[in-house]
This record gives structure tokens, sequence and C-alpha cells, in this order.
């Protein structure tokens, strides 16, 4: 039997990353191309009156600079979202006015990367200094201070009215009356940081104007297709004029679900009629990169005795900083993504996202789960502390179950109003089991030193696969003469591996070795659409086109095979490399491709499109071992184990890599990452000496279970694995702490000074 | 972007001083290169001092011990002349600078010469009352290191170069450890805390307590040591380590930043002296060099 499914086949792209081959974006130097780079606002909030570029294109080696007299300002969004897009169209290429600290003013270009940045600093700017507001709470508050003058014309915030970029308000029963009766109400405030996801590949673009005309693009991105429609309507000229490459891609993690640089480097092409590339430095993601969005969260839990939760409330708000990119979307996953997991009968969730002069906030892996996941596992402890019930007995007695309908997901859409979801699989019963068991849950380890304290916490997590009803994706699939086959997708691997994975699918639906599938992904020229690698939806999403299109594909020579043989071609089977007929006739795939082209003169050749209506979730529990320095306030992740149930593991390596890479990053969101933003807008830590992410020194021994079920609607059982894993970390980790020091942090990142402070509040108190 | 017009190599600490002066335009010596790419600076011209033979490590027969200036990080982890030296103190103390390919270029006269108050090496080595070896075209000149720095990436060296350090062989026979306290495993310093302990007759002799990113340079805290100096170290120590930390904390003078604010660092000041202090005396009764863990 052909097997591919569920092995640890050879990483499709390992070869040539390990060589060290020229895959990725600024591998490629396009003769004649020109260095741009952008001169950025040192004003949170100021009109840019006037431009003067004289000195600076007096550098020998600059070409141009241009600024918003030169680009007409065509009202967009950056955010990388399916057309019509959730987000609200309240930004220009070249904005009349900054409105954080970093936002573009002037981009040069020029021959050499030295003579654009000298050109930088030559630039004269005429600044209208205005008042700016960076705190969410005033921006929401005053009406006389816009962020935004212009209406949003699709009236998604309320840009020209207030600060207001996004509000949602939805109610499952009735939650004021229902705490009334309850015999234990537990209010609590969270808070979030904003923080950067830190791909090691920063962005970075190229473009430029072939002999036929057309704007070629070459960028980092997850977002191929919708960034060819989005590049069409900014520079005005037809999507049929553009072409977007997608090369290798060395991390997104969500910050490349959205238009960063291409904007710039496809003007400036069509302008100067030269190649233009741009890259990030380190600094500029910091500061001019997306975020995730900061949030405070007051969760309002009412419960009865015997820990039966009845109603939840959550109230966000939330800085989307700048431009309103995601700022719906992901606040709306803080609630739909997490309140689920303890469907009560009464759920009110509402968010206030505000418009703000901080630096820009939009998608990053987890998409908002992550600060609601923090909030509700923060607070489930809480409450059951309060109720003095088992923190872990009140998970298993409320968590959503197998059978159970999400309660909220009617009412929330991701873009589209919302479909009913069902649990038709989940593993999350066994995931805790084993996931308690590895922990040592109920046996706490002694602490290794005398002023250590240790302890154990654990959070519950769910996500999506996919937008329900909106994400979808392409898949062709051409046989070749030899028996090997081109699949084709616009599902963008950016690293995390989906085209081993979609290769896998594609492999063992036709019955042929992983080896003999040849996958491009993405091209707009060449593969077909998908709206690309976000909301963990391309295992289940475009893994379920290429499932289609290689079935088929199958039923195509099938058909043919039929006729040669006369027999049913529901009978024969495809297995390795072969099809055979049920009384032993069989041809080698390479002689059935033969006989197809050569004898039958047809091309087999399918494409598909697949769409779900359902976003069935994954599910994780996630446990933290840590020890607290109780002078110092340290924390020492000793342990974390991770139970997962992504549905079937289609690829176990790749699969357990995307939990511990999720790990990783979580701890780094509970522990040391925040973007550190003054009170006038200005970044204090653009730079890894200061911006804290996890290294190799930070992690602790890691226990990943994959806890495999079989998802009804996904391809080959599969569901998504890329986010939730996420979630769970700063939870679990800040409840450890709280069960190691008896103290808890409502406020992460948990840093040794926030820890050794709360430790001295209790002290005092 | 680093606009650098010349790279210069030295072939002596007197011909990089030279090299330096020559111009035109303003120059930097580079040694590892870890900090200069970091922050690279305004400068036309670099001298390399790697080449100019002041990487070596020795001892002389009375036990002094001379650390190059060029000599990178993780050779002081590595090399059995700095392991053996005060029970390995200056080998752990360079083994918690960055990570190990920054070991692998960075060296200790670029650490010390950086001159930042949090600089990792500089604690342990004032503790071992290290001396500094500073040369100049026709000269060479030698000061305590404590001496050295003069502020915040600043020092008294001017246009000259630090050719290396060198320890007393007495340093090496006193127990010394040294912590660094960290936000991440991989972190500049928050706060940086040296002991070292001599003994004589059963008594503290030679009490040495210096610290790290507390104050605009590394600093002694001397009325700490002070309240410790001829402490029958085999009595019941508790209370006079306790005092010996808080004196130390008051002896400091941090600055709030967005690493940590003032109190903090103060408290952990005394913190991380206190356990010193306390590991340091428990070597000593066991009988000398713990090492340093």
């Amino acid at each position: 039997m052909n097997k591919v499914v569920g092995t640890n086949v050879t990483k499709i792209d390992a070869v040539k990353l390990a060589r060290g081959e020229p895959v990725f974006t600024d591998d490629h130097r396009p003769p004649g191309m020109l260095y741009a780079k952008v001169l950025r606002s040192p004003h949170a909030h100021a009109r840019i009156l006037e431009v003067d570029a004289t000195a600076a294109l007096a550098v020998d080696g600059v070409v141009d600079v241009i600024w918003h007299r030169d680009t007409r300002p065509i009202l967009h969004t950056r955010a990388g979202q399916s057309y019509p897009e959730p987000s609200p169209y309240d930004t220009v290429m070249m904005p009349e006015k900054a409105r954080f600290i970093g936002d573009r003013v002037a981009v040069v270009a020029a021959e050499t990367l030295i003579a654009a940045e000298r050109a930088l600093d030559l630039i004269e700017v005429k600044y209208e200094v205005l008042e700016a507001v960076t705190d969410m709470d005033e921006a929401l508050r005053r009406t006389d201070l816009l962020i935004h003058e212009t209406p949003d014309p699709r009236g998604i915030s309320q840009a020209g009215r207030s600060n207001l970029a996004a509000h949602i308000d939805k109610q499952v029963g009735d939650v004021d009356a229902a705490l009334k009766t309850c015999d234990l109400v537990v209010e609590r405030t969270y808070f979030l940081p904003k923080v950067q996801a830190s791909h090691i590949e920063p962005h970075v673009s190229m473009a430029w104007v072939d002999e036929d005309d057309r704007l070629i693009v070459r960028t980092s991105t997850q977002i191929p297709f919708h960034l060819r429609r989005m590049l069409a309507r900014i520079l005005e000229i037809p999507e049929a004029r553009i072409r977007v490459i997608k090369p290798r891609v060395g991390g997104g993690f969500g910050d490349k679900q959205e238009l960063v640089v291409e904007d710039l480097v496809s003007f400036l092409a069509l302008r100067l009629r030269r190649p233009v590339r741009l890259e990030f430095t380190r600094h500029e993601e910091l500061v001019a990169a997306r975020l995730r969005h900061s949030q405070r969260i007051v969760m309002t839990t009412g419960v009865m005795k015997d820990g039966t939760i009845v109603a939840n409330r959550m109230h966000v708000t939330a800085d989307t900083g700048a431009y309103g990119s995601h700022a719906l979307t992901v606040q709306g996953n803080t609630g739909q993504k997490v309140l689920p997991m303890y469907p009560a009968k009464n759920i009110h969730f509402i968010v206030d996202c505000a418009y703000t002069n901080n630096p820009i906030s939009g998608a990053f892996r987890g998409y908002g789960a992550p600060q609601g996941c923090f909030a509700l596992e923060c607070h489930i402890d809480e409450v059951a502390r309060e109720l003095g019930m088992d923190r872990l007995e009140l998970r298993k007695k409320n968590h959503i179950r197998l059978g159970d309908t999400d309660p909220l997901s009617a009412k929330l859409g991701e873009g589209k109003e919302g479909l009913v979801r069902v649990v038709h699989s989940t593993s999350l019963e066994e995931c805790i089991v084993r996931g308690c068991e590895a922990i040592g849950w109920g046996d706490k380890r002694p602490p290794t030193q005398p002023y250590f304290k240790r302890g154990l916490g654990m959070a519950l997590a769910m996500q999506g696969s996919g937008i329900a009803g909106v994400d979808w994706g392409g898949a062709t699939v051409k046989l070749n003469d030899d028996g090997s086959v081109n699949l084709t997708v616009g599902a963008t691997d950016i690293g995390q591996g989906s085209d081993t994975v979609l290769a896998q699918l594609c492999a063992e639906e036709l019955g042929i070795p992983y080896d003999k599938v040849l996958i491009l992904s993405s091209d707009t020229d060449f593969t077909p659409f998908d709206v690309g690698a976000y909301a963990s939806s391309t295992t289940y999403v475009s893994g379920g086109a290429v499932v289609k299109a290689a079935r088929r594909l199958r039923e195509q020579l099938a058909g043919l095979l039929g006729t040669k043989w006369e027999c049913d071609p529901g009978d024969l089977v495809f297995s390795e490399g072969s099809v055979t007929e049920p009384r032993g006739r069989s041809m080698t795939m390479q002689d059935v491709a033969l006989f197809a082209l050569y004898e039958a003169k047809i091309q087999p050749m399918a494409t598909e499109s697949h769409m779900s209506n359902e976003s069935p979730p994954p599910f994780a529990a996630q446990f933290a071992d840590v020890e607290v320095d109780t002078e110092t306030g340290q924390v020492f992740v000793r342990k974390f184990v991770s139970a997962v149930d992504c549905g079937t593991v289609v690829h176990p390596r790749l699969a357990e890599g995307q939990v511990e890479g999720a790990v990783a990053q979580g701890l780094g969101y509970a522990l040391w990452e925040e973007v550190l933003v003054d009170r006038a807008g200005k970044v204090l830590n653009p730079h890894f000496l200061d911006y804290k992410i996890a290294t190799a020194l930070d992690m602790p021994e890691l226990v990943t279970f994959l806890v495999e079920t079989s998802e009804p609607s996904g391809p080959y059982g599969a569901k998504a694995a890329g986010e939730v894993p996420i979630d769970g970390p700063a939870p679990a980790i800040v409840n450890a702490i709280c069960d190691a020091v008896g103290v808890r942090c409502y406020r992460i990142p948990a840093t040794p000074e926030r820890v050794w402070r709360a430790m001295k509040e209790q002290e005092s108190s | 972007m680093w606009d650098l017009k010349e790279y210069r190599y030295a072939s002596s600490p007197e011909d990089a001083v030279a090299l330096l002066r020559k111009g035109p335009g303003r120059g930097m010596f580079i040694a590892g290169g870890t900090d200069l790419l970091l922050f690279p600076p305004a400068c036309d011209f670099v001298v390399d001092v790697s080449r100019a033979g002041i990487d070596r490590l020795a001892a002389t027969p009375d036990g002094d011990l001379f650390l190059g200036a060029a000599a990178t990080l993780h050779t002081l982890t590595t090399d059995p002349l700095v392991t053996g030296f005060a029970g390995g103190a200056v080998s752990h103390a360079a083994a918690h600078c960055g990570n190990r390919p920054v070991r692998s270029t960075a060296t200790l006269g670029g650490n010390l010469c950086n001159a930042l108050p949090s600089a990792d090496m500089a604690p342990v080595l004032i503790a071992l009352d290290a001396t500094c070896y500073i040369a100049d075209v026709d000269n060479q000149e030698s000061i305590p290191l404590v001496d050295f720095f003069t502020g915040p990436r600043r020092t008294v060296l001017g246009d000259r170069l630090l050719v290396g350090v060198a320890l007393p062989a007495e340093a090496g026979r006193r127990v010394c450890r040294s912590r660094k306290l960290t936000r991440s495993a991989e972190d500049i310093s928050l706060v940086q805390v040296a002991v070292a302990l001599g003994m004589e007759g059963g008594r503290l002799d030679q009490v040495r307590i210096a610290l790290g990113a507390v104050a605009p340079v590394p600093l002694r805290a001397g009325l700490a040591e002070t309240a410790l100096t001829d402490l029958d170290y085999h009595s019941d120590c508790t209370a006079a380590v306790a005092d010996a930390a808080e004196i130390a904390a008051g002896e400091c003078d941090p600055i709030s930043d967005h690493r940590a604010s003032a109190e903090y660092r103060r408290d952990m000041v005394r913190v991380l002296t206190g356990r010193l202090i306390a590991e340091c005396l428990d070597d000593l009764r066991r009988g000398g060099n713990g090492g340093a863990a």
C-alpha cells in the first residue's frame, strides 16, 4: 500500500536550502538594480508640508527621491485579505500626514545602499507637528483629534468621525442577567504587550519592468495573489500587467500577510524603468513592520458552586496603531477563537480597537487568539482559586467536546457572516491526560535552589483551520512522460513546509512516490489562485484542492485505462507508482503516461478549487514546569509539554516543528518580548539587544505529542497545526509562576522585575 | 550601512597607535568587531589589532597571569591558564558573554575598551586586582583596571591601545565568583557582581566586591569590603553577609531605563552580593577554590 501521508519524507526544499543555493528574494540581482531606502517620520503626528531633496539628489549615485506630491492618494488597506477586505481603507502609498514615528515621508532610489542612506540624511522636510495621541483610551475619547480625517469609504472604521478603528459587540444569551444568578462572579483585567514576529528574513522585495512592459515583483510574501490585486489598485494598472513571484521565504508569521514594501519598489520600477530593491533593517522591522496588537482584556465570569461556567464576558480594548490593518479581524479572533473553549450559555464579547499614533499592528501567528487565550486561561485559574476548585477539574468540567456547537460562531464571522461551527473531531481530553502525565501534574518536582520555588501551569487552546466560507485555494496537477507530475499551487510555502505537505497529499492520492511530485508555488502567472499562507489554512484548505485535483487526474487516467482494458474504471487501483486492474493486469505510471500522451494523445491534467464552510478547530493542551527565583523574580522554564490535536498528521516532524517553534515564540511572549513605546510614540528597543526573543539557550526541555484525530472535512483527516500551539505557552507559564510563588502577573511579559515587584507587593499587603 | 574607507592591519601595539594617529579622518581600533558591527561608528578607517601580537595568554614564574587584549572570550573560557586561576572565575565570566559564535571572535580588550557600564569582563577582573597595560608609540603605562573607566563608553585610553591585563598571583589564590543578572539567557547585564575573598589565618583578607551595570563605570563596593575584612569565616556569618550585601547595595548608583529600574537594580546588587559572598565562604570552608558556578 502506498503510504506517504504520515511519514517524515525529506522536506522538499531541504537540499537546496542546506546548500545555500540562491533561492531567496534577495539572492537575485537584476542588472542595473537600484537600492531604495525610506525616510521615516521623526514625529508621531505631523503634516508633511514640503520635502526638499535638492541636496539628496546631488549625492553621487542618487537617482530619485519621491514623496507624496509624486504619488496619487489611492485609499487602500495593506492587509492581505480576501476581497472585499474586512480592514478599513485608511492608507495611501505616501501619506500627506505622518501618523507614527516611522511613517513614510520620502523614498530614495540610488545606485548603492550607501548613497541611498547618505541621501536620507540630506533630505529637508518641513513638518507641521500635530498633537499626538498614543494612549488608546485617550484616543477613543478624543473626537477633536482625528488620526484619520478621511472617512473609510466602506465604513469599517470610524475614520473621519473618531479614532475607533473597529468595534464588535456580540452576545449569546444574556450575560448581565445570568451573572446575577451565579454563585460567584470573578472579574480581572489582563494586559498584553506589542510584540514583533522577528522572522529571520526581513521584509524584502524587488521589482522590474520586463520586455513586455509588465511589472515583475519578486518578494518575500505570504500573499502573492492578494498582493497582485492590491498593487493593481494602488498603481492604477491592470492585474494583467503584474506578475508576483514568491521565492523561498525565511519566515513570515503573519507579518508578511501584508503589503509592506512591494508598492514602493513597484512604483519606483515603473517610474524609473529600472529594477528597484528594498529591504528592511531589523530596526525597521521593529518600528515600521507590523506588531501583535497590544490589548487590555477585562474578563467577567460567573460560575456555580459546582464549577459550571454560566456566563462569560470578554471586553477587549486594543491599539491598532496608526493604521487599521487587520484591526477588526484580529480583535474578532481574540474572542471568536478563544471563548468557545468553554461554551457557556451566556457569552458576551466586546471590542473597541483604537487608532493611535503608535507603530502599526497587524497579523501575527495566532491572530488575536494568543491575547484572548492568555486572558481566558489565566482567568480560569483565578476562578478556580476563588471557587476553591482544582483548576484542572474546572477546565475538564467546562471545555468544549465532540459534537458541541461553538456558540459564538454563528454570530461572528471573519469578513463574512459566521457559519455555525460544530466540533466533529477532537482529542482534547486525551491531550489533557497525556500532557498531565508528561509534566507530572500533581507531583511537583522540588526546586533546585533554596531560593527557588517551583510551579506547574497549564492552558487549553483552540484555533481554526482556515477562515470558514472565505479561504480557498486552487491546485493543478499535470502528468509527465515519466510518470512524474507537476503540482502547481498558489499556496504559499514560507518555510513552514507546505510544499512538502501538499506534495505528500498529491503523491498519496495518485499512488505515486513522493519524489515524483514536482511542486511549484507560487507565481501569479503560472499557479492557480490561493488566498495565501495565513489563518492556519494551507494543509486544510489548499490541501483539499490538491487532493481533489489529484483525484480528478486519477479519474481521467482510470477512464482511459478502463476503455483500454475494458474494465470498470472504479476497479482500478493506483498504488506504488502503478495502476492495477482486478484481473491482475498492471501498468507503471510511466507507461500510463506514455499511453496517454502518445497513443490517446491527451494531456492528463486537472485543476480543482477547494473552499470549506467549516473551520474545524485544532486543539492543544499545554503545560509548563517553572522555577521562580524568589529574590530576583527570574523565571526559568524547565519543561514545556504540548499535546496537540491537528487531525491526521501529514508530516510528523514538520508538525512537531510547528509546535516547537510556536512554543519558542510563546515563551518569548510570556517572559521577555515587548516592543516598548514611550508616551511620545517612540520605540525604545528597536534592536535584538533589548527586544529579547527566546534563543536556543532559553529553551526548556520540550515534549510534544500529536494526538491524532480524523477530521471528516479535512484532506485525509487533517486539520491545522501552525497557530494553535502559540496560544498556550504564555498562560501556562504565568499560571505556573502563580503556582510557584502565589502571585499573578496580569501583565506580560513576566520580566524578572515585574515578578519581583508582584512578589514585593504581595509581601507588603 | 558602514561606510568605511580603509582597513589597516597593525603589526605591533606601537604600530597600531601610529596607524590610528596617521589619519586622514577618524579611525577606530577593531579586534573582534562584534561591538563595532552592532552599532557602526562614524569613522573613516579602522586599525585591526588582531595581528599586533597582543592575543597571547601567559603566566610568569611567580604565577602572575597576563591576558592579552586581543585574546578571544572563547580562549578565556577554555585556556588552562585561565581556568586554573582563582577557581576559573575569569573563564566563568567570559562564558556568560554573548553566545558561542560571538565569543569566538569577541575579545577581552574589546569588551573593556567599549567601556559599557555593563561590560561583562570588568567586575571579575577588578575583583582580582587587574592591572591594565596601555601602549603609546614609544612607551607603555600600567594602571589599575578599576581606574581605567572614566564614564559610559569612556576610558583613559585616548588614542592609545590596551595591550592586556595582568592579574597578580596572590589574586589567583582567592576564592572568586561572579554573576550576571539578565532577562533572557543571552542578554546584556542588568546587574553584575563579582566577589573575591582572600584569607589569612582563618579570617577574611583582601576582600573584593566589584559591581557592574549599576553606575556610570564598574566600581568596587569599598565599604562592604571593609565590613567583611577580618571576618572569622568559620563562625556563623549570616548576619555579616546580609549586612555587607546591604552596604554594597547602598554603594551603587544605578539608573532607571527600559531594561530595569534603579530600585530593582539596587536590590539585585544586595541579592547577588549576598549570594556570592555566602557561596565564596562555603568555598573557603571547603578548603579553597570551589570554582565558579
